[in-house]
């Protein structure tokens, strides 16, 4: 009777001993039909967050970088479930943030992905800087591709006060008009064809 | 004595079936191994282009915000991209 318990025992050990070599701890398919993403960092900047989700998933989810990843090193992500994937990359400058994307990446079974980064993939910055000596608010900023016919939303959610600024990050690299509304005469005041370029922070004093 | 001949027999073709399963999984990794640095090889000699972009395509939500230095987070906007006859038009002058 003992050892028919016995048996019984080590024979539930012993498959679970094999389910365990030939499946994951997450319940997906086991490490050797994944596959892996490798990041190269070819910009002479350091990438200080990595992010990677499913391309139906809504939120870019948590950072994959425990430390920041160097100009010229190249960081992977093993053990990736088959699917499309989106990633983002940023660079946080002194100034500002950088962003560059890449969608539905096909990530296989089996593969490694080899994506790189050069600087000109990142985004740039515009700053928009109130230096009105008279009281004057900024009530709206319009910023347009210079190659489109229309001005687009306003980009503001508040008003500017006199001696303040607001800081728009996440634009492509483009030349760009700027029509910014004053909440006095002469309201519209316009620069035309500014150009934004990849990790850099161009300012418009606004007065 | 034939009770425990069958417990015997059906214990050393478990342990057998485990030890096959293992080998497999080490075969496998081997295998990956060889793979990989095959491709590798292949892929260094092969253009680079896949490469990140500045076009955002897709608005998804951030987890959590980036913390930044020099400047305040409040004052900071992500630009609002939009299609072309969007909003007002613009007429340079």
């Amino acid at each position: 009777m003992y050892k028919k318990v016995f048996l019984i025992l080590f024979s539930i050990f012993l498959l679970g001993a094999i389910v365990s070599c030939t499946s994951s701890n997450d319940g997906g398919p086991p490490w050797h039909f994944r596959g892996d993403l490798t990041l190269y960092n070819d910009t002479s900047f350091s990438i200080s967050k990595l992010y990677l989700t499913p391309a139906n998933e809504p939120e870019w989810g948590p950072d994959q970088l425990s430390s920041d990843l160097l100009s010229g090193d190249s960081y992977t992500i093993t053990d990736i479930i088959p699917d499309l994937y989106d990633v983002k990359a940023v660079i946080i400058g002194n100034l500002s943030k950088y962003y560059a994307y890449k969608y539905d990446i096909p990530i296989e079974a089996r593969h490694t992905f080899d994506l790189y980064a050069y600087n000109s993939d990142f985004s740039g910055s515009l700053e928009i800087v109130n230096n009105d000596t008279t009281g004057s608010y900024i009530d709206a900023i319009y910023v347009s591709p210079a190659g489109s016919g229309s001005w687009g939303p306003n980009q503001l959610e508040s008003s500017i006060a006199p001696g303040d600024f607001k800081h728009l990050y996440d634009l492509p690299p483009d030349s760009y008009d700027v029509k910014i509304v004053w909440d006095t005469i002469p309201y519209n005041v316009y620069y035309y064809d500014n150009i934004i370029k990849s990790l850099t922070l161009l300012t418009i004093n606004a007065d | 004595m034939k009770k425990y001949l069958k417990i015997v027999v059906l214990t050393i073709l478990i342990v057998a079936f485990s030890v096959v399963a293992l080998a497999e999984e080490i075969i496998v990794q081997n295998e990956v191994s060889q793979e990989k640095q095959h491709e590798n090889s292949l892929k260094s000699n092969v253009t680079k282009e896949n490469r990140l972009s500045s076009i955002r395509t897709k608005d998804k939500m951030d987890s959590s915000n980036s913390v930044f230095k020099g400047t305040d987070n409040k004052q900071m906007i992500k630009y609002k991209q939009f299609n072309d006859g969007e909003g007002d038009v613009k007429t340079k002058e």
